[in-house]
């Protein structure tokens, strides 16, 4: 899965056929395919830097005086499994470019499409719903719910006047905050984008206002996880793909779903913090395909 | 609690091909067949050797095909099973005016 626009990254040498320029797709994962085209031609790049490297692969092709003409832009596209992303540039000077690959995860870890629980598992994040201007980001597919009232999707709690998305087996979404509650329907076993506030919930673009929300809720947010009277349980059998929380513009947690190389344990991997997140229930997690 | 059958890559299945080990999960309790075959299962304290030499210590779940297989025959499944409730009900409905026209 590709996350994100690419960008142009500036560098290299400057002049002469031996300087290399950067072109960044900032965050396509190993195991892309890159191509160059413009009209009429079409070149197909190799990776030359090794994923040993922890943050950079890259792509390097370099114009042959053939392919260096006055036509332009040329555009580089980068494919992972269905996703693309695709950047047009003037190549306006005959030398080598490279086409650099980023990665969410250390290479001790294998980013995967998503994690899913089967009910029990669960993500202690550490953040309290009480922090200020809190906003949480995800991507989520609800494959089924296992109580008519609703499977969480995260909370800090269920029995306060606090912080719980749920969404039972009608597909009604339910954004609980500070007393209030609004709801949107999404449809179980697809992909939905969705980002919450204290006053505000958003789904694939949408946004719901909540009327005049008030109290507080001082447990930490959980993913996949109920809460009530301070137990934890999970309930909700989902996939989650990268997560992100917010303080106003600060980034708190940047969660990307991945497993551990050396002992293929599941989780969240926490780019903002370099701090692995493993299941805080029972079982164990089903993971996506690798990235 | 279902029982299903791993093959010597850790592949589900529903029943025994011959060779497989047998053993008892909770995660594909919702989980038709024919999706549940579509994963690889290696149990805790199993590993597997990816044909890239790679290691995959147990206990770990993961389609071994591309996920939209196994998606698309558990949204069959879920249907069928619908349907069939549905016919069930329609079933009960008709039973049900029959006796009351007996009764009546």
């Amino acid at each position: 899965m590709i996350y994100g626009d690419p960008i142009i990254l500036g560098g290299g040498g400057s002049g002469g056929p031996t300087a290399q320029d950067a072109i960044l797709l900032a965050t396509v994962p190993a195991g892309s395919t890159v191509t160059a085209t413009k009209s009429g031609v079409t070149v197909t790049p190799t990776l030359w830097v090794s994923a040993a490297d922890s943050s950079l692969e890259a792509a390097l092709f370099v114009f042959a005086p053939a392919q260096f003409d006055s036509v332009n832009p040329w555009t580089i596209t980068a494919t992972a499994g269905t996703s693309t992303a695709s950047t047009t540039v003037l190549i306006t000077t005959n030398k080598e470019y490279a086409v650099a690959i980023s990665y969410h995860v250390p290479p001790e870890y294998q980013e995967v499409e998503y994690i899913e629980t089967t009910g029990t598992q669960w993500i202690n994040t550490g953040i309290s719903a009480n922090t200020a201007n809190l906003r949480t980001i995800s991507t989520v597919l609800v494959t089924s719910v296992s109580v008519a009232d609703g499977d969480s999707i995260w909370s800090g709690s269920w029995d306060v006047s606090g912080y719980l998305l749920n969404v039972n087996a009608s597909g009604e979404l339910g954004w609980h905050s500070g007393g209030k509650k609004v709801t949107a329907n999404i449809t179980l076993n697809n992909w939905f984008s969705v980002e919450t506030t204290k006053q505000n919930l958003v789904v694939d673009g949408t946004s719901y206002a909540l009327a005049s929300p008030s109290g507080s809720d001082s447990n930490t947010i959980v993913l996949i996880a109920w809460c009530s009277s301070g137990a934890r349980g999970g309930r909700a059998r989902a996939r989650y793909k990268a997560t992100m929380m917010y303080s106003g513009t600060t980034l708190l947690r940047e969660f990307y779903p991945c497993y551990r190389k050396s002992d293929s344990v599941a989780g969240f991997w926490d780019k903002a913090n370099e701090v692995f997140y493993t299941n805080a229930g029972t079982g164990t997690f089903v993971v996506g395909p690798d990235l | 609690m279902k029982t299903i059958y791993l093959d010597q890559d850790y592949m589900c299945h529903a029943a025994d091909g011959g060779g497989m080990s047998e053993t008892k999960t909770d995660i594909f309790d919702a989980v038709c067949d024919g999706a549940m075959e579509c994963y690889r299962f290696v149990p805790s304290g199993g590993d597997w050797q990816r044909p890239d030499g790679k290691v995959i210590h147990g206990p770990f779940i993961q389609p071994a095909v591309q996920v939209a297989i196994p998606d698309a025959a558990q949204s069959q499944y879920e249907r069928d099973e619908a349907a069939h409730l549905e016919e069930l009900g329609a079933l009960i409905e008709e039973i049900y005016n029959e006796d009351m026209e007996v009764i009546g």
